[in-house]
């Protein structure tokens, strides 16, 4: 299972059809939505199956984008 | 011979432009040498369509003035992509056993001021070898005291950093011999000092900023601290309180936020460069978390244009282009808010996304001696290229450099705002809302521009008008783009 962004690239918010259209597939979960973004948990094949379906929406991996920091620190030893 | 690079032309969105891009990219593609005003011109090597992306030819100074004339294409560097080779996993020093008992341990005490207070909350990271990054940290107690371990062996501490907390100045000593007490000394935090932000702006007029709204989205801002306020925020951070915004433990976030907007008059506060602006929190960390998730992130951008914020500080980046956050960029722009991202710190390399976005202005950092303690960790951040005029100013050593910079700011050494008091910290991090700050002056002064409605030519405005300001050390335009706004 993995984390996907799904965002309308279109005018205005996300169409509502679409949105229920996402919440109502199965093996996709709705972890959170905006206006314009859903962030899904799903398997890939799930999530670009439906995607394809609907235009104007991309799909992005969800991932982390870390702090800052450019101070000296101590390596951690591999073993 | 002029430094010829490739760049692709693009329109603000996809492949086809519209109107004045389509025009301009129609232009480049019957032309058989486009002038720039610059004296080399650009050399057009193909084209996708006569009204679409095109690959040309030019000089990193033609690519600049592009920019400027022309600010809704997207001018965007050729990157060539390697195979993902698996690097094997390394040992990075040898392994070694430490039997019970067999090891030394050094008690490291750190004080301040004449009357030598203790310094609680200060990390102290002691290198046995720098080059392998060998050694011991920790964090001092609240008697300023913290126990590092070494082996046995070990006589000298090739070099020692001290980080606090808040209230003093970072330090590094060389050399060392172990000993078990050792006593530092650091120099305490002065508000009225002349740091690099103050030496080049002074101490902000108490006006600057007034009607522009600012977003900075980061760690949280500390909705307590005495010089700042924060007018509202979102806190994007999926399974976290929406209305949490405030600053999540990590301090990066309100000390970015008090280079722009900090209230105080020194020596018993600080002032931002635009103290007079609306200031929104749009909290993408979470709580004890190091990372951000593009999710959040482009969802905050999408709350601040939504909470009609006319700058956003994006004081964060890292990996390669994504596009939920290139998105909601892109409709930041279509709706009048101006996105100003850091550069990144990983050491002279190409600058780091969201910054590369060409619809972000870029970043880089800056630094001056004596804007810092002569034993402070901030004198290893000096290096070449020094100004022209002025061999005192210099790129930090950390910043990314690269075509996409379009600025520079202070990011050496800059004294702000942190939750319970103030610190110093260095990073395109405190560069990047060292600009955001100095655009919000400048577009405080700029009626007609805020006035214009909330699309994308208001933002080409705030850009333009941002650019303009800059004047160059002369670094070189990779260093610093247009140059340090002024």
């Amino acid at each position: 299972m993995e984390r996907f962004i799904l965002r309308y690239r279109g005018s205005g918010t996300a169409p509502l059809k679409d949105v229920q259209r996402i919440h109502k597939t199965p093996s996709v979960a709705v972890l959170d939505e905006s206006s314009r973004m859903l962030l899904v948990e799903g398997e890939l094949p799930a999530v670009e199956g439906m995607i394809q379906l609907m235009s104007e929406w991309v799909m992005v991996r969800e991932k982390t984008i870390p702090l800052p920091e450019i101070r000296p620190t101590i390596r951690k030893k591999k073993h | 011979m002029p430094n010829m690079q490739q760049f692709v032309l693009l329109p603000s969105r996809g492949l086809k432009g519209a109107g004045l891009q389509a025009n301009f990219l129609s232009s480049v593609f019957g032309a058989k040498g486009l002038s720039l005003g610059t004296s080399n011109p650009m050399k057009l090597i193909d084209s996708i369509r006569e009204d679409g992306a095109k690959l040309v030819e030019m000089t990193p100074e033609s690519a600049l003035a592009l920019k400027s004339s022309q600010p809704g294409v997207r001018v965007v560097p050729v990157v060539y992509y390697r195979q993902a080779v698996m690097q094997p996993i390394s040992i990075q020093s040898k392994a070694r056993s430490l039997s019970a008992g067999k090891s030394a341990k050094v008690t490291v005490r750190l004080v301040t001021g004449k009357d030598r207070t203790p310094v609680p909350g200060a990390k102290v990271v002691a290198f046995t070898n720098y080059d392998q990054r060998e050694g011991a940290q920790g964090v001092s107690s609240a008697k300023g005291t913290v126990t590092l371990t070494l082996l046995p062996s070990t006589k000298t501490l090739e070099r020692v950093y001290v980080f606090p907390e808040k209230a003093c100045w970072s330090l590094v000593r060389k050399n060392v011999p172990v000993t078990a007490d050792l006593t530092l000394v650091l120099n305490p935090l002065d508000l009225g000092y002349k740091d690099c932000l103050r030496y080049f702006y002074g101490v902000s007029d108490k006006l600057n900023g007034a009607g522009v709204r600012v977003g900075v989205v980061d760690s949280g801002v500390d909705t307590g601290h005495q010089d700042l306020r924060v007018d509202g925020g979102v806190n994007t951070v999926v399974g976290e309180d929406p209305k949490d915004y405030g600053d999540n433990g990590g301090h990066h976030g309100t000390h970015v936020a008090g280079i722009i907007a900090a209230r105080g008059t020194p020596p018993k506060g600080i002032r931002g460069v635009a103290p007079k602006v609306t200031l929104r929190s749009y909290r993408v960390f979470g709580k004890n978390e190091e990372g951000a998730s593009n999710y959040s992130i482009a969802k905050a951008i999408d709350f601040a244009v939504r909470d009609k914020c006319d700058l956003l500080n994006l004081s964060l980046g890292g990996g390669q282009l994504d596009e939920a956050v290139t998105s909601a960029i892109e409709d930041a722009r279509n709706h009048g808010t101006l996105v100003i991202a850091a550069s990144g710190n990983d050491g002279r390399q190409p600058v780091s996304f969201p910054a590369s976005y060409t619809l972000c202005v870029a970043v880089s950092a800056l630094g001056r001696k004596g804007t810092f303690p002569k034993d402070s960790w901030e004198t290893e951040l000096v290096a070449a290229p020094y100004a022209k005029k002025d061999k005192n100013t210099f790129i930090a050593t950390f910043s990314n450099i690269g075509p996409e910079i379009d600025l520079t700011g202070c990011g050496v050494g800059v004294i702000s705002t942190v939750p319970g008091g103030y610190a110093t910290m260095s990073g395109t991090s405190m560069a990047c809302p060292a600009v955001t700050g100095f655009t919000a002056a400048l577009l405080s002064s700029k009626a007609a521009i805020l006035g214009m409605r909330r699309n994308q030519a208001r933002a080409d405005a705030m850009a333009s008008a941002l650019l303009s300001s800059a004047k160059p050390f002369h670094f070189g335009v990779k260093y610093e783009g247009h140059g340090f706004p002024r």
